[in-house]
């Protein structure tokens, strides 16, 4: 897997023997209001006292050794640390203001504390990348509703992709094949320049393919227990489509999930579901109540685990079965969802509630999806059926 | 420690954390480049809205002891910036068990709020042998691997680093001065790169998370190889 990644560990852990939590300041600046600009000094110790002024200049700073009144703030010195040392401070001015257009009424949905990061792009998207290769848009939706279902995909570029101008590297396809309707989702690697095509052409490979179709079949005659398949074929077609586009294949890598529904003969029966995943792009169920992700590693105590696995280097999959009564909500979903469902609650809450009753219109779920929270800038792609009548 | 009302969201937070030699023989020039580079490092990183909604930074100054002089912050609501000062020896122990702890308790602070946080970055920057014995063992159990929050060091030396030390300390990357420009101008360009680091790193939205972005290659400095104790 040629993906350089410097932020795990594979003998990660988690913590093992915490010692003696003692109470600690908290971070200034998470949370708490920006500390006023006052220039705060601390007694001297080690000197003989000196009146000086402060200089107001913020990139002259004042001699090492000052003295004045122990202003106590809740400013950015910390002492905990050290004796009473003198610490002098500069003044900074603060940078110029980034106030999202998410907060001014512009309609956006944000979620906590406000993000600097504005949701609008600041310039057209080129029409190919410098190889030539087709930009996917930045927002991608594709739904329907049959007899006994209703579906819904949506993908949208992440913020910090529009910010740099950046393609969407998430991709998903829908079909049907073969007696089953297929939804596919697939994530492109972020440091590949060209995984937006390998996410692309994983997806529209996984529902079209014969190799799938007979591993559904052998999956719903079989044991509904996870089993790990390799998915040779798909990973195949990626790196013939590299050798014809003249890319490299590892530039295509990106994660998938897929799933194969049928649905039972008799409407009120639901249906069943085989699903395959390779990296961390993952499953949700809503079983009228929350949305809960399938299979998610919950270490508390780990920091942010950034590695996958990636087509078209990993062939590895885990498969499994899953049965949906009607009204059962599945969704496929990239880490860019996932990651902010299990962050945040209300996000959560809003994203589950657009399926209680009957799957919602694109726009409501493009509102929830695309909404502004802070920290997380990524793609974001939900594909997602609801059983049953409606 | 009280747990700040966020509305029920936590944020992903990526921290760095400098730790900057602030012994003697840092007088003058040296300190006086860092002083001058941080109200510029300020302005880039804080006015960058991707890097300031998840990065965060905390600057540690070492000498005999080690002192937390700035406490890990969101640098865009930052409006006083300590100024680095001059002390005594190099105490590279005390600066590692500052590092050890302060890392250990921002982390169960941010996490304690709902945050989850991505591996710490640390910067560390000397311009001599350690004066202190014993640093070592300060240093191991910094990085001891059973710590889940063990952070990612790239060291700096100048002036009368050792190139030993520097490739031991470092487990990411590591550089030394290579003497072609005074140790003012290598100053600007670590101060360069660390912002660069953080810019970079906050804003490589891979979908694997983020990855450390760091030079290969800082002008002033040669490259070491990274080198386990």
């Amino acid at each position: 897997m040629g993906i350089r990644d410097f932020w795990s560990n594979p003998a990660d852990s988690g913590e093992q023997g915490v010692p003696t939590v003692e109470p600690a300041p908290e971070p200034a600046g998470v949370d708490s209001p920006p500390s006023t600009n006052v220039t705060v000094v601390k007694e001297a110790t080690s000197t003989a006292p000196q009146e000086a002024a402060l200089a107001e200049d913020p990139l002259v700073a004042p001699p090492s050794d000052m003295a004045g009144p122990a202003a106590d703030s809740e400013g950015s010195v910390d002492s905990s640390e050290s004796a009473s040392d003198t610490r002098a401070v500069v003044n900074v001015e603060p940078p110029a203001a980034l106030t999202s257009t998410a907060s001014d009424g512009s309609g956006y949905r944000s979620y906590g504390d406000p993000a600097r990061l504005t949701p609008i792009p600041r310039a057209p998207q080129p029409s190919s990348t410098r190889d030539g290769q087709g930009v996917p848009p930045d927002t991608a939706i594709e739904w329907f509703d049959a007899a006994t279902m209703a579906v819904r995909g949506v993908s949208v570029r992440g913020h910090s992709h529009r910010y740099l101008g950046e393609p969407r590297q998430d991709a998903f396809a829908i079909g049907e094949f073969g007696g089953f309707l297929w939804l596919a989702v697939a994530d492109g690697v972020g440091s590949r320049p060209h995984s937006h095509v390998g996410a692309s052409i994983a997806t529209l490979t996984a529902i079209a393919s014969r190799e799938l179709v007979s591993q559904a079949e052998g999956a719903l005659s079989g044991s509904p227990e996870a089993t790990d398949v390799t998915m040779g074929m798909l990973a195949a077609e990626m790196e013939a489509a590299a050798r014809r586009e003249s890319l490299e294949p590892d530039d295509m890598s990106c994660t998938l999930v897929v799933a194969a529904v049928r649905m039972s003969q008799a409407e009120d029966e639901g249906a069943q579901a085989v699903l395959w995943q390779l990296g961390d792009s993952c499953f949700l169920v809503d079983k009228g109540g929350d949305l809960i992700i399938l299979n998610e590693s919950g270490d508390e105590d780990a920091l942010i685990n950034t590695s996958t696995a990636a087509l078209p280097r990993s062939l590895a999959a885990r498969r499994w079965v899953i049965q949906l009564q009607p009204g059962d909500t599945l969704a496929l979903a990239t880490d860019g969802v996932s990651n902010l469902v299990a962050a945040t609650p209300d996000y959560a809450r809003d994203l589950s509630a657009l399926w209680s009753d009957r799957a919602p219109s694109p726009s409501a779920l493009l509102s929830v999806l695309d909404a502004s929270v802070r920290s997380f800038d990524d793609d974001r792609t939900f594909v997602a059926i609801k059983v049953g009548r409606r | 420690m009280a747990v700040a009302a966020t509305g029920g969201a936590g944020r992903q937070i990526l921290p760095f954390y400098l730790v900057c030699d602030e012994s003697g023989s840092m007088d003058g020039a040296p300190i006086q480049a860092i002083n001058n580079a941080l109200p510029e490092l300020h302005q880039e990183i804080g006015s960058n809205p991707v890097v300031a909604d998840k990065t965060m930074f905390c600057i540690i100054g070492f000498s005999d002891d080690a002192q937390v002089l700035l406490d890990l912050s969101d640098l865009s609501t930052v409006t006083g910036l300590p100024v680095l000062a001059t002390r005594g020896g190099t105490g590279y122990g005390a600066a590692f068990r500052s590092l050890r702890q302060t890392i250990e308790s921002d982390v169960k602070s941010l996490k304690a709020q709902g945050h989850k946080v991505y591996r710490p970055v640390v910067f560390f920057l000397t311009d001599g042998y350690p004066t202190d014995a014993g640093w070592e063992s300060e240093y191991k159990a910094l990085i001891d691997p059973s710590l889940s929050w063990r952070p990612n060091i790239l060291a700096f030396g100048i002036g009368e680093a050792d190139a030993a030390t520097i490739s031991s300390i470092a487990t990411f990357k590591a550089f030394l001065a290579d003497g072609s420009v005074g140790p003012a101008e290598a100053l600007k360009e670590f101060a360069t790169a660390l912002t660069r680091s953080i810019v970079k790193s906050g804003t490589s939205a891979t979908q694997e998370g983020m990855t450390l972005q760091a030079p290969d290659e800082v002008p002033g400095f040669t490259s070491l190889q990274v080198e386990p104790i």
